[in-house]
């Protein structure tokens, strides 16, 4: 056995609006709503004085305006948050060359082999968030833990500014006395779901049996069998091929039905081109995943003329990889995934000549779409395939308000 | 089949055919060209299935008249690596015999049925244009189109025939070029017709000035799914693209009242400069146009950034622009001004860049927007 490893998870405070409180004296110490003005746009970031009031990211602006009247809002500047993410990432990048950046303000080091050098996952650490305040004036939160699952775990929970170091001996009374809604993969579907089986905490989960977690939650169960336990070996994977996002499901019965794998596909490219969203990301190319019964997989990818991160632009272009591999396929399907990679922030867009707000209108309707499942959950709003373009469809006047 | 032709320019000939037969395609008869030989002169042909391109060599003798289909690759290459003044070419059932001075290739033929029927320029032009215009309306526009696209009918060149003017308008839909010029002779009506970019890609390299000839001129018929284009004894007939162009004179900004005037080569060898530093997910420079300069900068998260200066002639309102540095090197690089214009509105609109006169050349490109 190696010895054991230690990884930290750097995520910046409020990154958006912090930025817009260092720039701009006027705004510190004052609310600050990160996102456009109008009413069908959501927050980016809350500023920590806007978030007493109820304000959170991905929460629709005109809630948050009514929770906080007082707050201001700030456009977001992206290619202000790269440039600053760039400077985070190269102090990053003195420790280790294993730092896999999560989105433009998050990032998974693997300090293991540094420590000879530098210290301790703590001496790294607190390094780490001196270095970053000097240089960018901002504060960052650290986990630091035997592994990814717990280090963010940790970098959460004393926010802002905070560092949690979790010892690997500490490891188990540190997970038992959480409570089950931080579990990975435990969301809006799977939590009432877990609450039915007695599950609260961690430790409740403790003690559900890997037979009945397989059979309630399939992959996802024996997932948090491991991770419950502590138990997490993925790698820090430091290439470009780390700023992918996918999602890919093992079907209970090989599939042959080409309208079930459509709807899988379609599904799992919504939620993460949500992801992209979220984070402030965009991607320049689609990936296709299938896994045949006899575990033969093939992976096709296609890039997109323009990054992007709209549900209906990702699709198209997983759509056309998918039916040029259904000409070739011979047999039923175990697995299928969606997925982006050469992921980047979205900070510039070129325009299209006719139709200069194309863009802005798909915008508009994936906004609508995220603001309407954070408030009411993944379920509420589904994609259907055969739905008119947005611009015909008419959904992005509707559940603006 | 026996023919013995002058070997320069039956080699010329055969590299001219290689521009439609080089291309991949499952049918290997379309990677052939058809020789037919009559007393005086070996007519060759070659398609790939959209295209095809038709000429003719002046043979030194034909002891056999006939034809043969024969792969073109192969022909090209052996006619290449001789190095006598003739060639002969002869047939006999399943091969043909190539021999110059010493030495002899067989090569396998195709039956000369199967080859595709190639459209031949029968009756009047519609039209009849200055060669060297033509060459420079394609020359100025073919590099806006669509590669590969789904909207629209846009991996084509529209040609647009207003009176007794031609119009060629190519985009990929973020920037669009436009040339014009005269038409010698028409008896046509004004029509518009979608010619694929790869038909105009083999235009460009096999339609050359005829030497000697100063007034050199290209005769152009329209049929309703076809467009056939000839010089001398060269026909290059193509499909045209199905479909409708966008309507792009909508996207033609009418109130670009900031105008600036500047050197072309130096515009071009500035955006060039601002480019080094751009990458993959960071593409954009940007402009910023002021009183008398010009600045460029641009800036990545790998390379670091870059600023770049030079004098313009404007008088207008501070504007910034951020631009694909790709789009403006194309069209700099393709039109023969020596003082280009960059009209704008604000950051957020189409910007021009045109000559003295947007008659004969208008390019229009889409901003990218620097945060959103």
């Amino acid at each position: 056995m190696s010895a054991e490893r230690t990884i930290l998870h750097l995520d910046m405070d409020a990154f958006f609006a912090a930025v817009e409180q260092l720039d701009n004296p006027a705004l510190r110490g004052k609310p600050v709503l990160v996102g456009g003005a109008s009413g069908r746009s959501v927050v980016s970031t809350a500023s920590y004085e806007a978030r007493p009031f109820g304000c959170r990211s991905a929460m629709p602006m005109a809630q948050a305006r009514r929770l906080c009247p007082q707050a201001i809002v700030a456009p977001p500047r992206m290619s202000r948050y790269a440039g600053i993410s760039r400077q985070v990432f190269e102090i990053l990048e003195r420790y280790t060359p294993l730092v896999e950046p999560l989105s433009i303000d998050e990032a998974f080091m693997d300090v293991t082999r540094s420590r000879a050098l530098f210290g301790d996952g703590e001496t790294i650490a607190r390094r780490l968030k001196q270095q970053v305040r000097e240089t960018t004036g901002l504060t960052a939160s650290v986990g630091v833990a035997p592994c990814k699952f717990i280090a963010k775990l940790a970098s959460d929970l004393r926010k802002p500014d905070g560092l949690v170091i979790v010892a690997a001996a500490e490891v188990e009374p540190f997970l038992d006395a959480l409570p089950i809604t931080r579990m990975w993969g435990a969301g809006k579907a799977t939590l009432p779901r877990l609450e039915q089986l007695g599950v609260r905490t961690f430790r409740d989960l403790k003690t559900i049996s890997r037979e009945t977690l397989d059979s309630h939650f399939g992959e996802l169960g024996g997932r948090f069998y491991e991770l419950v336990r502590g138990l997490d070996d993925r790698p820090v994977v430091p290439d470009r091929e780390a700023r992918s996002l996918s999602q890919e499901v093992t079907f209970a019965e090989d599939v042959d039905d080409v309208e079930v794998l459509l709807d899988t596909l379609l599904e799992q490219i919504d939620h993460v081109a949500a992801r992209l969203r979220r984070h402030g990301l965009a991607a320049r190319c689609v990936v296709l995943k299938v896994r045949s019964p006899d575990f033969s997989t093939i992976t096709r990818r296609a890039p997109l003329s323009e990054p992007s991160d709209a549900t209906d632009e990702l699709w198209a272009t997983l759509r056309t990889l998918f039916e040029d591999w259904l000409r070739t396929r011979r047999t039923p399907v175990r697995l299928i995934g969606a997925g982006t990679s050469e992921i980047g922030p979205a900070a510039e867009h070129q325009m299209d000549l006719f139709e200069p707000d194309r863009h802005d209108r798909r915008r508009r309707l994936d906004r609508t779409v995220d603001q309407i499942r954070s408030r009411f959950g993944e379920q509420s709003v589904r994609r259907g395939r055969n739905v008119p373009p947005p611009d015909q469809s008419g959904a992005a006047s509707r559940g603006g308000d | 089949m026996k023919t013995v032709l002058p070997r320069q320019e039956f080699q010329d000939a055969l590299t001219a055919m290689a521009t439609l037969t080089s291309g991949r395609t499952t049918k290997p008869i379309l990677s052939c060209v058809k020789l037919v030989a009559s007393k005086k002169r070996v007519e060759l042909s070659a398609t790939d299935g959209e295209a095809a391109l038709h000429l003719g060599v002046a043979c030194i003798s034909t002891p056999k008249e006939g034809q043969a289909v024969i792969p073109a690759d192969g022909l090209l290459s052996i006619v290449r690596e001789l190095t006598d003044a003739e060639v002969s070419i002869e047939t006999d059932g399943r091969h043909c015999t190539i021999r110059g001075e010493g030495s002899e290739f067989r090569i396998f033929v195709m039956d000369a049925a199967d080859f595709p029927p190639v459209p031949e320029f029968d009756g009047e032009a519609d039209l009849v244009v200055d060669g060297i215009e033509l060459r420079r309306m394609i020359s100025m526009t073919l590099y806006a189109a669509a590669r590969e696209t789904s909207r629209y009918a846009i991996n084509g060149v529209l040609w647009e025939k207003q009176g007794k003017r031609l119009y060629l308008v190519a985009t990929d839909g973020r920037r669009l070029a436009r040339a014009g010029g005269e038409i010698r002779a028409t008896g046509s009506n004004d029509f518009e017709a979608i010619v694929p970019a790869r038909a105009l890609g083999v235009f460009e390299k096999v339609f050359t000035p005829v030497r000697g000839e100063d007034d050199w001129h290209v005769d152009v018929k329209i049929l309703p799914n076809q467009v056939l284009l000839r010089s001398g004894d060269r026909v290059l007939s193509t499909v045209l693209v199905e479909g409708h162009f966008p309507k792009y004179q909508d996207v033609i900004p009418k109130n670009n009242d900031k105008r600036a005037s500047m050197r072309r080569d130096e515009l071009l060898a500035a955006v060039r400069r601002a480019a080094t530093v751009t990458t993959e997910e960071s593409r954009a420079i940007k402009l910023a146009f002021s009183t008398k300069e010009l600045v460029i900068t641009s800036q990545s998260a790998e390379q670091g950034d870059a600023r770049v200066q030079l004098p313009i002639q404007y008088e207008g309102t501070t504007v910034e622009i951020g631009f694909n540095p790709h789009f403006i090197a194309d069209c700099l690089r393709a039109v023969p001004f020596d003082t280009v214009f960059v009209e704008l509105q604000e950051s957020f609109r189409p910007g021009i860049i045109c000559g003295e006169d947007k008659n004969d050349f208008l390019y229009v490109v889409m901003p990218v927007s620097l945060s959103n």
